[in-house]
């Protein structure tokens, strides 16, 4: 599987506030790619600087095989994008939005575009100032898929979106993935993003907690809740043998997200003296990302110390 | 679907082409509509006023407005194209399109260039047709006109590559707009200095004829600006449109951003709720403020370094007020702060007096600023900076009804052109009858619409509170419907009521008038005149006919600045021509030998236009003030030529049309009675002196009995009676009075007032006071 996006380690600051930290990530062709993180994680600077509109403080990123910076022009060409906020044109309706954008691509979008308007229940000759938060949305995705990009490049795609609407979009992404084609996006919907992504990544506060295929992650990362007799205890040995991506504990349970939890861990612990109980789940993607997200070791009802054990760092999860 | 998938793509280049042209198009309508308007108010305006000088200033302003639409349409399209696609988010998207900054660029600049000049040229049908058919207009040729086409065309470019430039580097358009201009005007003095002092020389070192080094010289300076401009341009719209589009320096930063002051964090340490009153006064500080600060910085810097021409300083003042005025609401409208404000429950009154009174602060300081600038010299200065309040709250209502800056300045500029042309027009057809015959009081209705002025004020400041309510609580006030025709209804309403109320300022006093038949009777047998052309002069005369009309009409301050005047125009003849012996008959001569040829034309048939007493008063005066100045120069016989044909010029009149032609013949005469023994002695002697006197018996009477048919005339012209007054007058038009019987009460009252001052201040006068017997005791009576 070839790669469209490849970051390199890439780093971006504004002032002495860093934005981007050394961030790396493969973005393979033919995939829903789905981007989570928490507002101000920088998914919208990641965003922008694949389609070179900044420069970067470090590192590099490649598009389609190409620099952004140095071909944005011909990136434009091959890749579709609708920002979280598209500002268009209020003064022209939905129909001249779509003969104006036609110019700029090859023959064959005006027609793919008024297939989509009608689609999505637009009406032709309305304004855009006179449309709603989600047809204005509509329209824009609309002017981005007409074209038939390589690579599409949604920020927050579903916002304003009704949910029927947004069912079926989602669907249509799977679709495109299918046929080939690569759709990037950032989206706080979780539960629609599970659905459809099949490789996720994850940014928190600039730094990439993790990035892989989803079922391969869900597969492979493990929710622990621990009953210990005695908290302040040390966890047996074994456990060290697994990667905690997340920690924390509530009472006399410790809750752990992990990775590396084999049946044979699981058999070791259940004969351990200091726990009475395990619950071994498979998380969903929710969990998931708040684990990711929320602080690593964390006393929700209790201000005993936990057990010791070792934190990831991002080499080691991504 | 059908439709859609029918229509042809378009190129990239059209379809850029179109949009961008979509998006200036109201503003190009607006400017063309409004300065159309303007040019034809003021031909109509023109075709009142018999006054040639006044009806000159008039056709003159055809031109200006048509040299100053292409500018206004330049700061539109700086505005419209960049700074209003970067603040509504479209930049963004438009660069996410696959186009090039350079077609970008370039469809920008292209819709710029060619959209102003497809307005601007039908604005230039008026002036052309005027230039063709009215000979006072300088001659097409003419190196005024060359200056005036190529300067507009020049300071289009410049306004256009500045505002492209602040548009792209600043995110707020009207803080750009004004940042360009006033970088333009710095550029230009500090380069215009500079040239000055360096280039010029050199080109002169250089070898280049020193009558063209200076245009050379101007060239090369346009040159440099326009590069350097263009150069910038590129760049930053490059920058802008790649990877610099979320770039902002810190310098402009949201002041959200920046640390709180101490006032503040301080009310949070202790917990003290500020209150509506502080929280609002506070947020109208910091709304637009660098636009305000810019404003008014560059204001004290263009005062400062404009000449203390009264006419330019107030002006500057008055616009830097009108842009404050803008700024008022600008802050609240652009980023839609004022839906954040209505949500919290703010009251709409408290809002407005607390953004107005900030503007209103800083009005103050630009208005003592330039007051100070010109040193109280000019009595004007005061009254039209009294006008500021207007300019003010037009700018913040305009600001308060259009969310985009750049649609409400345009707006708001051209409906005050609309109201000052429409409120000229009405003061000159009132006035023209007046000014027709030699009144000095003319503009006492001009004085009682500026004491009206506060209605306007008041107008203006029940529309902005009134509508308050519905800008702050509606989502869709459409506040834009109502702008114009209140704006107009207020800067109109001075005149209105000064119209229908102004007589209540004169009191009833006893007519003194003559009877109309005795007018008739006396008047009735004047023949017809044809029309006497007003010679086209050198570049330096009309200049001289300009000064002394001026000083005509200062009349008290004419004795010992005249000489002094005069003899500044003669130092630009001489070095234009470089010949000082020979440069005052030089340059008369040719006008000598055209009036002396028309007035042997003129004996021959004599009748009535008042075009022609007009003309006539215009060349008496400049044939006396040219004689002064012949005198001044020591060329007696060149001063006595122009006497003599001065006192031709004045039987002519006297036999056409003595009433309008009398306060030029006063003109003449007070010149003449400045003329020193020396110079009778050297003209021939008393017995020459004397026939170039008229000879009235009794000047003082005389002067009374024209004085007291003066208002007569007057009088019936201002009741519409013209067909009982004697042909002379019946010929003239233009008076709106009787048709509004409250304007005619109050120019009655005015007349009879004036006349009964006039014959008091005339009766304490010697009996010759402008003949030759009487010289001695005025020198007595007023020594130098």
């Amino acid at each position: 599987m070839s790669e469209v996006i490849s970051v390199n380690n890439v780093s971006k600051r504004y002032g002495k506030k860093t934005v981007l930290d050394k961030v790396s990530m493969n973005v393979p062709s033919g995939v829903v790619f789905a981007l989570l993180g928490e507002n101000g994680a920088g998914k919208s600077t990641l965003i922008r600087s694949m389609l070179g509109y900044m420069k970067l403080n470090s590192g590099s990123i490649s598009v389609c095989g190409m620099d952004p910076l140095k071909q944005p022009l011909e990136l434009r060409r091959r890749v579709g994008y609708v920002s979280d906020a598209p500002s268009l044109y209020e003064w022209m309706t939905v129909a001249q939005a779509g003969w104006y954008v036609s110019g700029f691509y090859p023959e064959g979008f005006l027609k793919s575009y008024g297939k989509r308007i009608n689609e999505f229940q637009l009406p032709h000759d309305t304004k855009i100032r006179d449309l709603s938060k989600g047809m204005r949305a509509k329209v824009a995705l609309s002017l981005a898929m007409s074209f038939d990009p390589e690579l599409l490049i949604l920020d927050e795609p579903t916002s304003g979106l009704d949910p029927l609407v947004r069912r079926s979009f989602l669907e249509s992404m799977i679709d495109r993935a299918a046929a080939g084609q690569t759709v990037f996006l950032s989206s706080h919907q979780i539960h629609e993003v599970e659905r459809v992504a099949d490789w996720i990544a994850i940014l928190h506060q600039g730094q990439l907690q993790i990035v892989a295929p989803l079922e391969e992650l869900k597969s492979s990362v493990t929710m622990l809740d621990l009953s210990l007799r005695d908290p302040l205890l040390a966890l047996p040995n074994e456990m060290d043998q697994v990667k905690v991506l997340h920690r924390s504990q509530t009472g006399r349970t410790l809750h752990m997200m992990v990775r590396g939890f084999t049946p044979v861990i699981e058999n070791a612990l259940s004969n351990h003296s200091n726990l009475f109980e395990i619950k071994a789940m498979r998380p969903n993607l929710e969990e998931l990302y708040l684990g990711f997200t929320q602080p690593f070791d964390s006393n929700q009802a209790s201000d005993s110390q936990g057990p010791s054990s070792k934190k990831p760092n991002q080499s080691e999860v991504a | 679907m059908m439709e859609l998938a029918q229509q042809s793509r378009p190129t990239l280049w059209f379809a850029l082409l179109w949009k961008d042209f979509q998006q200036v198009r109201s503003t190009f309508i607006a400017v063309f509509a409004g300065v159309f308007a303007v040019q034809l108010l003021l031909l109509f305006s023109a075709s009142f006023v018999q006054n040639a000088e006044a009806r000159m200033a008039l056709f003159g302003g055809t031109v200006t407005f048509a040299c100053i639409a292409p500018i206004l349409l330049a700061l539109g399209c700086g505005g419209m194209l960049i700074g209003q696609e970067r603040q509504s988010g479209t930049w963004a998207w438009s660069s996410s399109l696959p186009a090039s900054w350079r077609l970008a660029l370039g469809s920008k600049l292209v819709v710029a260039m060619f959209g102003s000049l497809g307005a601007s040229v039908p604005l230039a049908i008026i002036p052309l047709a005027l230039w063709m058919t009215q000979p006072f207009l300088p001659a097409a040729g003419s190196l005024a006109v060359i200056y005036v086409s190529s300067l507009t065309v020049v300071l289009f470019f410049e306004v256009v590559v500045f505002c492209f430039l602040a548009t792209t580097l600043m995110r707020e358009t009207l803080t750009a707009l004004v940042v360009a201009g006033i970088g333009l005007t710095t550029v230009q003095i500090l380069l215009g200095a500079w040239f000055a002092d360096y280039v010029l020389p050199a080109i002169i070192r250089w070898g280049a004829p020193s009558d063209q080094a200076g245009l050379i010289a101007f060239a090369i300076f346009i040159i440099i600006a326009l590069s350097m401009g263009c150069v910038l341009m590129v760049i930053s719209f490059r920058w802008r449109w790649g990877i610099g589009q979320q770039a902002t320096f810190a310098f402009w930063r949201n002041t959200s951003s920046v640390r709180l002051p101490s006032s503040v964090r301080y009310e949070y340490a202790v917990g003290i709720a500020p209150s509506e009153w502080w929280m609002l006064l506070r947020h109208s500080c910091k709304n637009s403020f660098w636009l305000r600060l810019i404003v008014v910085i560059g204001t004290f810097v263009l005062i400062a370094n404009t000449s203390a021409v009264p006419n330019f300083v107030p002006g500057i003042a008055m616009l830097s007020m009108g842009i404050l005025g803008i700024a008022a609401f600008e802050g609240d409208q652009t980023l839609s702060r004022f839906r954040f404000l209505a949500d919290r429950g703010v009251v709409p009154w408290k809002l407005v007096v607390s953004r107005l009174s900030v503007v209103a602060v800083l009005s103050l300081i630009v208005a003592i600023a330039a007051f100070v600038r010109l040193g109280g010299r000019n009595d004007g200065v005061a009254l039209r900076l009294s006008l500021g309040p207007i300019a003010i709250l037009m700018g913040a209502f305009s600001s308060m009804c259009f969310r985009k800056s750049v649609i409400a300045i345009t707006v708001a500029l051209v409906v005050s052109m609309l109201a000052i042309s429409i409120s000229i027009a009405i003061i000159g057809s009132v006035q023209a009858g007046r000014e027709r015959l030699g009144h000095q009081a003319v503009t006492q209705f001009g004085w009682i619409v500026w004491y009206c002025s506060p209605v306007a004020v008041m107008a203006l400041v029940a529309a902005i509170f009134g509508l308050s309510k519905r800008w702050l609580v509606l989502d869709d006030p459409k506040l834009e419907r109502h702008f114009v025709w209140i704006s107009l209804t207020a800067l109109l309403s001075p005149i209105f009521v000064a119209s229908t109320f102004g007589f209540l300022m004169f009191p009833t006093v006893a007519w003194q008038g003559v009877a109309v038949d005795k007018l008739n009777a006396k008047r009735l047998g004047v023949p017809r005149l044809v029309s006497l052309d007003n010679p086209i002069l050198t570049d330096a005369l009309p200049r001289l006919y300009i000064l002394s009309r001026s000083r005509g009409r200062g009349m008290e301050g004419v004795a010992d600045s005249a000489r002094d005047a005069m003899s500044v125009v003669v130092s630009d003849l001489e070095t234009q021509r470089n010949t000082p012996a020979q440069s005052l008959s030089a340059a008369v001569e040719p006008m000598l030998l055209q009036l002396e040829d028309q007035i042997r034309g003129q004996r021959k048939q004599v009748g009535d236009t008042t075009e022609f007493s007009l003309q006539l008063g215009n060349l008496i005066v400049r044939t006396a003030a040219l004689a002064t100045v012949a005198l001044s120069e020591n060329d007696t016989k060149l001063g006595l030529r122009l006497w003599r044909l001065n006192r031709e010029l004045q039987e002519i009149a006297h036999q056409a049309d003595p009433l309008g032609t009398h306060a030029s013949c006063n003109v003449a005469m007070y010149m003449l009675r400045q003329v020193s023994d020396g110079d009778v002695e050297a003209m021939g002697g008393a017995e020459v002196f004397r026939s170039l006197i008229p000879p009235v018996p009794d000047e003082r009477t005389a002067t009374i009995e024209e004085t007291r048919e003066r208002a007569t005339v007057s009088r019936e012209l201002v009741r519409g009676n013209t067909a009982s007054l004697p042909n002379t007058y019946s010929a003239m038009q233009g008076h709106i009075t009787p048709y509004y019987p409250p304007l005619r009460w109050l120019f009655e009252r005015q007349i009879a007032s004036d006349l009964e001052r006039d014959v008091k201040r005339l009766g304490q006068l010697p009996e010759n006071y402008l003949t030759a017997a009487s010289r001695a005791s005025l020198r007595a009576r007023y020594p130098k």
